[in-house]
């Protein structure tokens, strides 16, 4: 019998590093570097998360057939010395910052793996929109597609339209830097004062509150868009080019005045700029999509990079029904780059035949694919400094979880394998009562402590999703969004008010508390089969309320890394409002704990995000 | 944050957790660490009665024989077992570890006792790192928190000699772990009863350095190990003098291993080996090795034990080999290190072994 192959995939150095292990094309482990160092979008040098990988498939350094970068660090150098020449003085300071980090560690890679894993492992590098690409067709449920990545930057590439097939990926079209569908987007990210590459989705939240009275502006003066879908900045507005923002003084002006300060208040301004590059970049999409369509022929499409996060846009697609089937990667930003790097380190560097294809479930187990703690290590942690807890069996933990939603507590839940990507599914959550008033404010503020205009995802049994969501497929990565079924909405009286709270807080639907400003909601559909302790708790919860829908929101708090370890669970309890802590088999109850004596200035130690 | 090793017991102060599986960072690249349901490192699960038709060996000691900084497989222990199975045709031999890092001797005779309680097994193996009598003399230890990842004090079992009778303390062992402190352990706590070592100044000192250096340790790997060279801890004085109370302590506690292992008729030829392990400092030819040498060599006469020197394997290697045997930084064995202990072990376990198969037979 013929050796197995594994290869390990990392993405690094730029935001959000990872590491992913596959064994024969088949996905065994992966992992965002943060949710180890906790240190929110950590771009080092992923060692945490190679040690875990290495951990789950429990093999040594030297079983690794090789190792695989997501990144060519050469073509990166190359575009970076290129935009230096091209942007003068002007781009030193930009360039002063990035272009050292890029000599110095990207091509000492080796180097560092080699430090990490004690042995010299082959490493090969791949491109980075292949990396993407592959992440998103690899593990698809389709034999054949047409693939969209589109990304802020990755080596020169923004924007990579491929046909795959088997166990082949080909590249038919770029768009390179800097014209970038995800760099604009950051543009206005930053302008309304969030960070970028992680502000996005914040931007998109707050779009349905505005209406795009500048999106046709932006298409005239910023954006060149053509009717297939390519085309270009208008680098006059637009500062990453030669200075250290997004955004330049013409940008400024063009929106008339200077950009939000960050923790201020949100103003209709804002509100109405999210909503008009949310348009933009929907438009632009849709009309990639169906140039890829044109090109491919193929009813199935897959996507990744860092814009395929945004679900809004995905949610328009899939109801456009450009395509038949859409797929997308659950990792879609960077850190799925280093999965994608793997699978094509086994399919096409060594030559492993894609396992054949399910077209009913995709290969990526839920996305549950990083650490699991047994109940062994939780009750070693929870006995030595005597927490109180109870232990239940799988039935009985659903039913009291179920139980305790029912009566608007709020819970966190730790149960089964971590997710990788940005996404709670499920297994590290925070979840409350989807039916309840109060529920999404309260959760936001008193344990997530951050902005209440951010909506909060519905959980549903997939048979269940189409009584209450207008959605005909499942999703079960929370990566579409669909409109709550006109059925359950209530009508509002039309604020006429800038207070978001206050928006915010009319109740839309029988489940406000995921029911967005437009009836719209993130949705994640379960099943029993990637996830069947959650669904248990759902189908629980439904017998219980008739409404088998819960709140499901990532179990950290703003600017925290979400939670890994039953200590990460345990802290994170403490330090906010939830009346339960489920880890694994394990329930301990609020009002049963010790003081908890916090040594960690924990506000500080997360910045806000 | 790295996932726990160990958990709290009531007796020995901390175990493997049981089932666990890991994998931890390391200068040598990351090593596996396996446990069975009885919070051993060992890829036996251990059942009371020995498998038929099998020679069952126990291997006690501290991180070295329990495999700090190495997988599972490339320990001495998996490595002598797979040697005898050669030898013994492919079957027919269990070796069993039960290594416990961070301990002296005091813990390894509690692990045993508690973990093993009842186990029937032909051939014990003592393998004590010859530091350990040093840690023998301490009412605490320094471990990582769990919680926060700060270092701290953790307390942990210890006999006292009392005539020539041991006194345990420390049991059910205390939870409350304290900031490590420039103070001698009696002193930071006054109430605690002091430990031979508390006692003296030379007890003082060590307390102070051994904290200090840890902490630098954390920034300057390498830098504990240095330091343990030149103060003199791998070369533990307790070993010049066969009155030192340190050494009468220690070997109080070898030979409870040894009337352990001899309970009963059935046990009273049990074949009981003392292999010790030595230091680098006497590996890397620094350190004489006669004095523990010396001590032992009394204890394995006076027990009708056998003593096996495995120094000599390690100086018949070239400086530059003895020098991969260990970690740059960690004081731990390689792999290599690993692989010569075995070398120098095998033949004597073999002999032993195919005695009992005789016996069996």
């Amino acid at each position: 019998m013929s050796r197995a192959h594994y290869v390990l995939g990392i993405s690094a150095f730029y935001h959000d590093s990872a590491a992913a292990l596959v064994r024969d094309g088949e996905i065994v482990a992966a992992a965002q570097e943060e949710r180890f160092s906790r240190k929110k979008h950590d771009p080092r040098f992923p060692g945490h998360a190679i040690n875990y990988c290495l951990e789950q498939a429990e093999i040594e350094a030297e079983d690794l057939s090789a190792v695989v970068f997501y990144d060519n660090p050469l073509l990166s150098l190359d575009r970076i010395v290129h935009t230096l020449s091209q942007s003068g003085d002007r781009g030193l300071a930009a360039w002063l910052t990035g272009a050292p980090g890029w000599m110095a560690v990207k091509l000492f890679v080796e180097r560092l793996v080699q430090q990490e894993l004690g042995v010299n492992v082959p490493l090969l590098f791949v491109e980075h929109h292949l990396s993407h690409a592959a992440s998103a067709f690899y593990p698809s449920p389709f034999e054949e597609a047409a693939v969209l990545t589109l990304d802020g930057v990755g080596e020169w590439a923004t924007t990579t339209l491929c046909k795959a097939d088997s166990d082949q990926i080909q590249i038919i079209e770029e768009i390179e830097f800097p014209h970038s569908l995800g760099l604009l987007y950051s543009a206005f990210t930053q302008f309304c004062g969030f960070k970028v590459n992680s502000g996005e989705y914040k931007l998109m939240g707050l779009a349905p509150y505005g209406n795009p009275i500048y999106a046709d502006r932006i298409r005239a003066e910023m954006i060149d868009v053509k009717p297939d879908g390519s085309f270009r900045l208008n680098l006059d507005y637009l500062g990453f080019l030669d200075g250290q923002t997004m955004t330049n003084d013409r940008f400024h002006e063009f929106i008339g005045g200077p950009p939000r300060e960050p923790e201020s208040r949100i103003g209709r301004r804002e509100m109405d700029i999210a909503a008009s590059i949310q348009k933009v970049t929907e438009d632009v999409v849709l009309l990639i999509a169906k140039h890829l369509r044109d090109e491919t022929g193929s009813k199935n499409l897959c996507l990744a990079g860092g814009v395929a996060l945004n679900c809004v846009a995905n949610g328009k697609l899939l109801r456009e029904k450009i395509f038949d089937r859409i797929w997308i990667q659950p990792a879609a930003g960077d850190a799925g780059g280093a999965l994608g790097a793997a699978l094509l380190g086994a399919h096409q560097y060594f030559g492993v035949p894609r396992p054949p294809v399910d077209p009913t479930r995709d290969r990526m187990n839920g996305s549950y694919l990083g650490p699991l703690y047994s109940n062994e290590e939780i009750r070693s942690f929870l006995d030595y400094y005597a927490y109180p807890y109870d232990t239940v069996s799988d039935d009985e933990r659903a039913r009291v979880v179920a139980k305790a939603l029912s009566q608007d507590k709020v819970v966190g839940y730790m149960v089964g394998r971590m997710e990788f990507g940005p996404r709670s599914l499920g297994a590290r959550s925070i979840l409350g009562d989807a039916r309840s008033e109060t529920a999404q404010r309260t959760i936001n503020l008193r344990v997530k402590f951050r902005e209440s205009f951010r909506p909060f995802a519905p959980s549903v049994p997939a048979e269940a999703s189409g009584k209450f969501f207008d959605l005909d497929a499942e999703s079960p990565y929370m990566l579409l969004v669909a409109p709550v079924r006109e059925e359950i909405r209530t009508d509002v009286s039309q604020a006429a008010t800038d207070d978001m709270l206050e928006i915010v807080n009319q109740r839309r639907s029988t489940i406000p508390a995921v029911t967005h400003v437009d009836y719209s909601a993130r949705v994640q559909t379960v099943d029993g089969v990637a996830k069947p302790d959650y669904k248990a708790v759902l189908d629980e919860y439904g017998k219980l309320t008739d409404t088998p829908v819960i709140v499901n929101t990532s179990f950290n708090v703003r600017g925290e890394p979400i939670v890994c370890t039953p200590q990460d669970a345990y802290k994170c309890f403490m330090r906010t409002d939830m009346e339960l802590l489920v880890i694994e088999n394990q329930i301990l109850y609020r009002d049963r704990q010790p003081e908890f004596k916090d040594k960690e200035n924990w506000q500080d130690e997360y910045g806000l995000d | 944050m790295a996932r726990n090793l160990f958990e709290y017991h009531p007796v020995i102060g901390y175990r493997f957790i049981p089932g666990l599986r890991a994998r931890v960072r390391h200068e040598g690249g990351g090593y596996l660490v396996q446990c069975n349901r009885a919070g051993l490192r060992c890829r036996h699960e251990v059942t009371l009665a020995r498998p038929a038709d099998t020679v069952r060996v126990v291997v006690v000691g501290d991180s070295y024989t329990a495999g700090d900084g190495v997988s599972n497989a490339f320990r001495y222990t998996d490595l002598l077992e797979q040697r005898l199975l050669s030898a013994c045709g492919g079957s027919g031999v269990q070796v069993l570890n039960f290594g416990l890092p961070g301990s002296g001797t005091d813990q390894q005779l509690l692990a045993l006792r508690e973990l093993g309680a009842g186990l029937e097994y032909d051939i014990l193996v003592l393998a004590p790192m010859v530091e350990n009598i040093v840690r023998n003399l301490d009412s605490h230890r320094l471990a990582t928190s769990a919680f926060s990842g700060e270092l701290v004090e953790r307390p942990k079992p210890y006999f006292t000699l009392e005539g020539k009778t041991l006194a345990l303390h420390h049991v059910p062992v205390p939870k409350d772990a304290r900031e490590p402190a420039a103070k001698s352990d009696a002193a930071a706590k006054p109430d605690a009863e002091p430990t031979e070592k508390d006692k003296g100044a030379a007890g003082l000192v060590r307390g102070i350095l051994r904290r200090v250096t840890a902490k630098v340790d954390e920034k300057v790997p390498g830098f504990r190990a240095f330091t343990q060279r030149v103060r003199g801890v791998t070369h533990p004085q307790e070993y010049d003098d066969a009155q030192d109370p340190g050494w009468l302590l220690m070997r109080a506690i070898l030979t409870e291993f040894v009337q352990d292992a001899r309970v009963g008729a059935a046990n009273a030829r049990r074949k009981v080996i003392l292999a010790p392990w030595p230091t680098f400092g006497h590996i890397e030819g620094g350190l004489d090795p006669k004095p523990y040498l010396a001590r032992f060599g009394e204890l394995a006469a006076a027990t009708e034990i056998d003593l096996v020197d495995i120094l000599p394997r390690f100086i018949d290697e070239p400086r530059q080999v003895r020098d991969r045997c260990r970690f740059v930084h960690d004081e731990h064995p390689t792999r290599l290190g690993h692989s010569l202990f075995a070398d120098a072990l095998f033949p004597h376990l073999r002999k032993q072994v195919e005695a009992v198969r005789g016996v069996h037979s």
